[in-house]
């Protein structure tokens, strides 16, 4: 039942924290399964896996579920994801394709 | 000076201010640039209208209704990636793994899914796209807690990937249900099969039972035709030792010495109280068998009898018998009783103290069934005579109680106290011959008391004890098999 339970946890919050590594705070905003939506939501996934492993919270959120999120975060665009944590906040627009892109602006200050 | 550097202070703060309000700038402008690139480069799916007055955020598209109606479902709706990310979810599907809808969306649904239900969920994915059938799959929630769903899969393919839409459809109350009426189905089957063994045991133990009661019965009618018989042809040579004996005795007195002659009493002595045993027996043996009708019975007149017939012992004894009240007329047989109550007064005057005048004391009571110990619940209600016969006799030992009423039990040997050790033995049987009981109280070297008990009504007991006796041949007869 404990591998159960373990096995089910949330793919998002990921393995137990790494210990000295930069800590990530991720909220990407989708809508739906538009085309960009879903490729931002696969790549973000993907780059965090990665890059990342250990060190991130990732918050998925439909537009269109949780709209009081988007007009707080004065949402223009969809996909966007904003970077919460490092500061200072950043915003990256589209479908996170360019993964190289991703990362030099999650890595740099 | 002073303002100089002041203002040189002012100025570089606006410098600063400047400087920052130049990188904020920037950084819009980037932000505004980089949304134009991804416009342009097609990787925007939704400008949204940010008029904060509208409350409707999202500009009226022509999806928007199915949103609506996907988000208000009851039942869990996902969209899937070809290797198993959710890339859509409802909220009722967040609640149903009890997990916030944003960290849903971006997990793959294996992590949902409990290791014994994975290798059904598989089956959908590697299942030709046409086949829609609904599978039945269980949910883990964060929680730990296990619910059943029906799982309605649909592909679908978009621009970049075959998506796989499931809809899930919570079958937990119904599945437990289910489960609830297997578990007692189950236990009903083990009840029925419990009780198609004990009934079947009931039936072998019937069987048995009736077979004992033949053989009891065989048992009994052997021995007392065995009794009848022997006792009958016992009589015969018996007869002819005794005769012989006094012949001996009448004719040859002469010429037998005095040694002689006490052999031949010993004998005449040993062939009578055999005699009287072959009669008891055979009293004894045809009280087994006698059926009779009970008569209408002056116990008063019977025992006054019995005094009369007792005379030369009475008068022997010096003993006095006082009869405490008038004894009634009861539901009997009357030859049976006098042979009871004359066993009962001769074991009174049998066993007397040497150096006590003997006393003995009749007298009854009527009393209800219920004021009687060891009496069955359903008598309770019947009437009962309880006949006392006390005596300030040798008494006896209350341990030899069980022994007293068997037949040939004797707690004295013969030298002192004759008897053939089957009259008391009579008298139990007599008593149950009439749906009665006969006890005894014994105290040693101070008396003894022996009460009997008699139904008043023979009739009523005869029917309680008919229907007993239908009963158990209803139940005894009463086919078992299934």
């Amino acid at each position: 039942m404990l591998e159960i339970i373990k096995k089910t946890r949330n793919q998002n919050t990921s393995e137990p924290r790494r210990p000295g590594g930069k800590r990530y705070i991720l909220k990407l905003f989708v809508s739906g399964i538009l085309q960009n939506s879903v490729r931002a939501i696969k790549n973000i996934n993907q780059i965090c896996e990665e890059h990342l492993k250990g060190n991130y919270d990732l918050e998925i959120i439909d537009i269109y579920q949780q709209p009081e999120l988007a007009i707080r975060e004065q949402i223009i665009v969809i996909p966007v994801m904003i970077i919460k944590y490092p500061l200072p906040e950043r915003r990256l627009i589209g479908d996170l394709s360019e993964v190289e892109k991703v990362l030099e602006i999650l890595n740099s200050k | 000076m002073i303002t100089d550097i002041k203002n040189m202070n002012d100025l570089l703060k606006e410098n600063k201010t400047l400087i920052h309000e130049k990188e904020v700038l920037a950084a819009k402008l980037q932000e505004a640039l980089g949304i134009i690139e991804a416009i342009r480069k097609g990787k925007i799916d939704e400008v949204l209208d940010a008029n904060k007055t509208n409350n409707s955020l999202i500009s009226k598209t022509a999806d928007e209704t199915y949103r609506r109606f996907i988000e208000n479902m009851s039942e869990g709706v996902i969209t899937l990636h070809t290797d198993g990310m959710i890339v859509y979810s409802n909220s009722s599907f967040a609640k149903m793994v009890k997990t916030p809808l944003k960290k849903v969306i971006g997990t793959n649904v294996r992590h949902f899914i409990p290791i014994e239900s994975i290798k059904y969920f598989e089956l959908i994915f590697n299942e030709h796209p046409e086949n829609n059938a609904p599978i039945e799959l269980s949910i883990v929630n964060s929680k730990g807690t296990r619910s059943h769903f029906m799982v309605s899969p649909s592909w679908l393919q978009l621009q970049d990937f075959l998506a796989l839409n499931l809809v899930w459809t919570d079958v937990t109350v119904q599945k437990e249900s289910e489960e609830k009426l297997i578990t007692v189905n189950q236990s009903l089957n083990r009840a029925i099969e419990e009780l198609v063994f004990s009934e079947n045991k009931v039936v072998i133990l019937n069987n048995k039972l009736k077979e004992n009661i033949k053989i009891l019965e065989d048992a009994n009618i052997e021995l007392a035709t065995f009794a009848h018989i022997a006792s009958h042809d016992l009589q015969e040579p018996l007869r002819k030792i005794i005769t012989f004996s006094s012949l001996l005795k009448a004719h040859y007195n002469h010429i037998i010495d005095e040694k002689g002659k006490k052999y031949i009493n010993n004998m005449q002595r040993a062939s009578e109280r055999m005699r009287d045993l072959i009669n008891d027996i055979l009293e004894y043996s045809q009280l087994s068998q006698k059926e009779f009708l009970y008569t209408p019975t002056s116990l008063h007149k019977i025992v006054n009898e019995i005094i009369s017939n007792l005379e030369i012992v009475i008068k022997e004894t010096n003993a006095k018998i006082i009869i405490e009240k008038e004894l009634p007329v009861i539901e009997a047989n009357a030859s049976q009783m006098r042979q009871l109550f004359q066993n009962l007064l001769s074991n009174s005057l049998k066993f007397i103290k040497a150096d006590t005048i003997p006393e003995i004391h009749i007298t009854y009571e009527i009393v209800k069934g219920n004021e009687i110990e060891k009496i069955d619940e359903s008598l309770w209600d019947e009437e009962f005579y309880l006949f006392y016969i006390r005596d300030n006799g040798i008494g006896f030992n209350q341990e030899y109680i069980d022994k007293i009423f068997t037949i040939f039990q004797r707690l004295h040997n013969n030298t002192v106290y004759i008897g053939t050790g089957i009259g008391l033995a009579i008298c139990k049987k007599i008593a149950e011959k009439h749906n009665g009981f006969i006890t005894a109280e014994g105290i040693l070297n101070e008396g003894s008391l022996f009460t009997v008990t008699l139904p008043v009504k023979q009739s009523t007991i005869g029917k309680h004890k008919q229907k007993e006796k239908a009963l158990f041949e209803q139940i005894a007869g009463e086919d078992y098999t299934y």
